[in-house]
């Protein structure tokens, strides 16, 4: 039995340090947060309703599908304000599989996001209503 | 005088062939623990890789091949928190390589597990009792596929069986603790699997606890339940340990908070999937062999089941194993366990009662060498032969399936054989009577699985040697991937379909948007891409796909639906996996989204 102990602690030390191999990735979250809250900011800005309806979450489309009468797109072209100039992005908070992008112009707006599957894509901002 | 104590000492002393023989008798066992897995693999006509079919199997796979990858893009799942399967795939496929690593994988779990049951049969059996015993695990269809694939299977049956065995094995005054604790650790490794796994703990603890109670030694067996939980915490700080060491640090919630939430939702996912009871008993033949074997175990055993030895205690385990699946069947909402791959732990059961079958019978005054081996051969001979019938087998198996008298017939008889094989007097007639028992069990745990089966005797795959190609393929493919997607620039797989030679895509997790093609859709060429493709395509994240198909012409037909969508293709590498069968093609997807 003590052998199998030995045996044991040799193999955890063995997968140690085999999987000390896979170190050294710097995650790449908080870079795709920025990218998706960008393009949803920079396509409200640009009336590009289409890009709002693509990375929006699959629920918040579904709901705004039905609101705009069976399109997604017609619905949130309907709260489309007059053009403004985007929104800067701030710092990036991530909790799991939540993530908030503040807007340092404005401390009471900020863009939230969802981790779906394996992508990001949004679900709070000021401007979905 | 002096010349008469000499041939008296020389006597005595043994002969070279004396010497000989006694090495070979104690050594011939071991060798048929070591060549166990290998005559199951032959005899059951086995593929050594059982994955194109299936879909779960892949995540595993991919998990154990690209764990930091994988957990970075995709975050934690439950089954990201199975660090006993990913682990060994991961350490054993960077040590030998994919294929070559599996296979070692296989062989040394099996092998582990049968050296263990052997020494735990030999408490209370001769050697070649206990050999056969370990020969006919092997033959076992339920337990040669679940380990012959990376489905938690594969962890969660051979540390069931071995985790009962060292617990038996240590019940010694000098290692009662030990052993708990290794029985502790093992049978934890199949928790941390698959939770389901922990129906062996009241299995096992059940009539552990009866035994204990009668022979008033209660506390030594809470102290030995102490020992096999602090086995149990040591198996999960070195899981966290290994995690830590691919990924860096970490809360140590991840490694649990999915699988919580997961048992939390079980209920609900498994509604879907419920079938009725009726429905599950008169569609699935392959359920029976279990239930069959306890029936043996208690009619030949009699009122030797009841008592507080080793053999008797091993048996009460293995009928309670398959008492205890039929009861959460019947109890609880789920799905899980009408499953084939799930109900497949019941090969525990036979794993432990067939030694104590054996046993008895020697007991019962029939010759044991004739007994083993003439269980080894019908079940050898049975397992070939249906395994070489193709259609013919299947057919066969319809007809017992659809109609329910014969079934009911080939049950009854099978209950009486295995009373013959306990209650008849003449030993021939307990021999055949064992025989025709052990036929007939083996002959319905190979009955393809009518649930989410694939229409195969013993669910082994259809596609023989091309598995090993495309696992090979697989893997080459994860690395491909884990090399260059990261959440801010995807590397998405886009295939034609997530079926034959293209299933491999699931080590990507397409269920959660690893690939353009929704396994919840029907499937699209690349030419004709769907709505929520073409989202995926545009995804202001997406930066590169790897088209992926068995016909040539997809590839080529993906590069005009990215030009037509708006951006820029640029293939940055094409090839061919699965000896030429699987074109690929990476392409990087340029212009403004």
């Amino acid at each position: 039995m003590k052998r199998c102990c030995k045996i044991g602690a040799a193999a955890a030390i063995a997968g140690l340090a085999i999987g000390a191999s896979g170190c050294g990735r710097t995650d790449g979250n908080r870079a795709a947060v920025l990218i998706v809250a960008r393009a949803f900011l920079d396509a409200y800005a640009s009336h590009d309703a289409a890009t709002v309806c693509r990375v929006i979450t699959p629920p918040l489309a579904t709901s705004f599908a039905y609101a705009g009468g069976g399109s997604c797109e017609r619905h949130v072209a309907s709260t489309f304000a007059a053009r403004e100039a985007p929104a800067a992005l701030g710092p990036v908070t991530i909790d799991g599989g939540k993530a908030r992008v503040a807007v340092p112009a404005s401390p009471t707006r900020f863009v939230g996001l969802l981790h779906f599957g394996s992508i990001w894509r949004v679900t709070e901002s000021w401007q979905l209503r | 005088m002096l010349l008469s104590r000499t041939t008296t000492r020389q006597s005595l002393l043994p002969t070279e062939g004396t010497v000989l023989r006694s090495a070979i008798e104690r050594m011939a066992p071991w060798i048929v623990v070591l060549l166990a897995p290998l005559a199951g693999v032959v005899l059951l006509r086995a593929p050594l890789i059982n994955a194109l079919p299936n879909n779960d199997t892949w995540f595993y796979s991919g998990y154990g091949w690209a764990l930091a990858h994988h957990v970075e893009v995709f975050g934690w799942f439950y089954y990201t928190d199975r660090f006993t399967v990913i682990l060994p795939i991961s350490v054993a496929a960077k040590l030998f390589g994919p294929v070559a690593g599996y296979l070692i994988l296989r062989y040394a779990l099996m092998t582990a597990t049968g050296a263990l049951l052997y020494r735990c049969v030999r408490r209370f059996a001769v050697p070649w009792i206990a050999a056969a015993s370990v020969l006919l695990l092997a033959l076992d269809p339920y337990y040669l596929r679940l380990m012959l694939w990376d489905y938690t299977t594969f962890i969660t049956l051979p540390c069931t069986i071995a985790g009962a065995a060292v617990w038996y094995l240590g019940d010694t005054p000098r290692q009662r603790l030990a052993g708990a604790i290794a029985a502790g650790a093992l049978i934890a490794a199949a928790v941390y699997a698959n939770p389901l796994s922990a129906l062996v703990i009241p299995a096992l603890g059940a009539p552990e606890l009866v035994a204990a109670a009668r022979s008033r030694e209660l506390p030594l067996f809470v102290a030995r339940l102490a020992a096999a939980a602090t086995g149990a915490v040591i198996v999960f700080v070195a899981g966290y340990l290994a995690y830590m060491a691919y990924l860096g640090s970490f809360p140590v919630e991840d490694m649990y908070r999915a699988t919580l939430d997961f048992l939390k939702s079980g209920n609900q996912l498994a509604a879907p999937f419920q079938r009725p009871v009726s429905l599950w008993l008169k569609t699935e033949p392959r359920i029976y062999g279990p239930p069959l074997v306890c029936f043996a175990t208690v009619v030949i055993l009699g009122r030797r089941l009841l008592q507080n030895t080793i053999k008797a205690r091993v048996a009460q385990f293995a009928v309670a194993y398959t008492a205890v699946v039929w009861l959460y069947r019947f109890a609880f909402t789920s799905s899980i366990v009408e499953t084939w791959w799930a109900y497949g732990m019941t090969a525990s059961t036979a794993a432990f009662a067939m030694p104590a079958i054996l046993d008895e019978l020697a007991i019962k005054r029939v010759r044991w060498t004739v007994a083993v081996g003439i269980a080894v051969l019908a079940t050898a001979v049975v397992d070939l032969v249906v395994r070489s019938g193709g259609g013919a087998a299947t057919s066969v198996y319809d007809y017992v399936r659809f109609h329910p008298f014969v079934l009911l017939a080939i049950l009854t008889s099978c209950c009486a054989l295995a009373a013959g094989a306990a209650f008849a007097r003449a030993p021939r007639l307990r021999l055949a009577a064992l025989a025709a028992f052990c036929a007939i069990v083996a002959g319905i745990t190979l009955t393809p699985a009518r649930y989410i089966g694939t229409n195969q005797t013993g669910e082994f795959s259809p596609y023989g040697k091309t598995e090993i190609e495309a696992y090979d393929a697989a893997y080459d493919m994860t690395r491909l991937i884990a090399a260059d997607d990261r959440p801010q620039s995807r590397l998405l797989i886009w295939s034609d379909g997530l079926y034959g030679l293209t299933a491999i895509s699931w080590v990507n997790l397409p269920h959660q948007e690893g690939a353009i093609e929704s396994p919840e859709q029907p499937p699209t060429p690349t030419s004709q891409p769907s709505p929520s493709n073409i989202e995926l395509l545009l995804y202001p994240t997406t930066r590169r796909v790897l088209v992926l198909s068995q016909d040539a012409a997809e590839l080529a037909g993906a590069l005009p639906t990215v030009r037509r969508l708006g951006l820029q293709p640029h293939v940055e590498r094409v090839g061919t996996w699965v000896g030429g069968a699987l074109h690929y093609s990476l392409v990087g997807l340029h212009g403004t989204r």
